[in-house]
């Protein structure tokens, strides 16, 4: 079952501006908080479009964060696979999960990509050696049911219907 | 299974990327496509900057203020070789041959307003290939080097810093002339240590350390960094020295783009 959606502007113009905030500039002492925005995104969008979104346009993403983010080309691209590998086998419980226990599940899925990106780093052998690098985990959970609901509303208000 | 393809595809870029240098013009063509996500982060920045500064009372006197400092930082660079050319001197009358100290051109660039992972200790320019930056150029800002570019596209390059845990300069101590190499952390601190030091080298706490200019790639003489710490673990024949930047990695929005005097910078257009 094929799913049509006629704006998908939505979805890119989301994609677009968690770009822009994955690589703004911040302060010094701040930049381990920095949520994983575009990671938070995909499995949102994932979720509510399978059909559509799904491993291919995650490896496309994973890209262009490794293009911008300046890391070997490939190395988001993995993590960001397997995290919507798994988002595309979970979703149904997903959607229908009360925030706390999705919640719960995006912060095992946003814990496995960043131990993920950890291991390639450590392949790549530039390990990051504080354990700040395990902030931003946090920080996405905190603003995980906020990015939920902002885009789920203006999903709804942008008339993108999720079936299936 | 679908997943699987797109790992294996995503495993062999990783690959590509580390190992091969003809995969590296590809990887160029793809920055085309991230630029305008760069241009677009930056662009409200440097102009939320300029209109703080339109909108100043004394709006000549900042011009005139920015053009100086510019010189400034010309100068400051200038003068660095001059104080490493004196103390150079005493060396060289006793050997009684010329060095060949003629300084090569320099551009100056912006960091753009993009950061990258806090891990990764790299930088983006302002200047791209289309300005005559090469792979490997060094960079330096007022008070000393900061690192060299690793990958020039057209519009943009990006630079990696000392304290990458990849980048390895030949320094040379400013009081006694030894050598040695200094090779970044990779710390969230910004320092860098010298490694292969025997014990018994006369290094202190304090000693100042320039460019060496052995391996072709940074010019002499420009300062690096200064000792902050020399300790002699007992299980190693190598003492650990840590040295702490003199460039402001960190802080400096401008910076020079050096083009040594051998080099064919027939291209450059500064």
């Amino acid at each position: 079952m094929s799913e049509h959606i006629h704006n998908k502007w939505l979805i890119i113009l989301t994609f677009l501006l968690a770009f822009a905030l994955d690589v703004l500039p911040l302060p010094g002492w701040s930049i381990w908080f920095r949520p994983l925005w575009t990671l938070m995104v995909m499995i949102y969008w994932v979720m509510a479009f399978p059909n559509l979104i799904n491993v291919g346009s995650a490896f496309v993403v994973g890209l262009v964060l490794d293009l911008l983010q300046g890391t070997v080309l490939g190395e988001h691209a993995i993590a960001m696979v397997i995290v919507a590998y798994f988002v595309v086998q979970l979703y149904r419980f997903m959607r229908v999960a009360p925030l706390l226990q999705q919640t719960f599940f995006a912060f095992i899925l946003i814990f496995i990509y960043q131990l993920l990106i950890y291991i390639l780093q450590g392949i790549v052998g530039s390990l990051p050696s504080t354990w700040l690098y395990w902030l931003p985990v946090l920080t996405s959970i905190i603003l995980w049911p906020w990015i939920f609901v902002l885009l789920r509303d203006s999903r709804r208000r942008a008339g993108l219907i999720v079936k299936g | 299974m679908r997943a699987i393809l797109f790992l294996i595809l995503a495993i062999i870029f990783m690959f590509a990327d580390r190992r091969n240098i003809a995969f590296h013009r590809i990887r160029q063509v793809m920055d085309y496509a991230v630029f305008p996500v760069q241009y677009a982060v930056d662009l409200p920045i440097d102009m939320t900057n300029t209109i703080i500064s339109d909108f100043s009372t004394q709006q000549q006197l900042l011009k005139d203020n920015a053009s100086l400092h510019a010189q400034v930082l010309l100068l400051q660079a200038q003068l660095q070789k001059q104080y490493a050319i004196v103390s150079e001197n005493k060396q060289l009358k006793e050997l009684l041959s010329a060095s060949d100290q003629a300084s090569g051109q320099v551009l100056e660039a912006q960091l753009l307003a993009i950061s990258t992972d806090p891990f990764l200790h790299q930088v983006i320019l302002d200047k791209g290939t289309k300005d005559g930056v090469f792979q490997g150029q060094p960079v330096l800002d007022s008070s000393g080097v900061m690192g060299q570019v690793i990958q020039a596209d057209v519009f943009t390059s990006r630079v990696m810093l000392l304290t990458d845990p990849k980048s390895a300069i030949p320094v040379q101590i400013k009081r006694n002339g030894i050598r040695a190499i200094a090779e970044g952390t990779g710390g969230a601190d910004n320092l860098l240590k010298l490694i292969y030091v025997t014990n018994t080298t006369d290094i202190e706490v304090g000693d100042e350390l320039v460019t060496s200019g052995l391996g072709q790639c940074y010019p002499v003489g420009y300062p690096v960094g200064t000792v902050i710490t020399v300790s002699h673990p007992a299980d190693s024949q190598f003492a650990e020295i840590i040295v702490v930047p003199s460039a402001r990695l960190n802080r400096s929005r401008l910076v020079l783009l050096v083009w040594p005097v051998n080099y064919p910078s027939s291209r450059n257009s500064a």
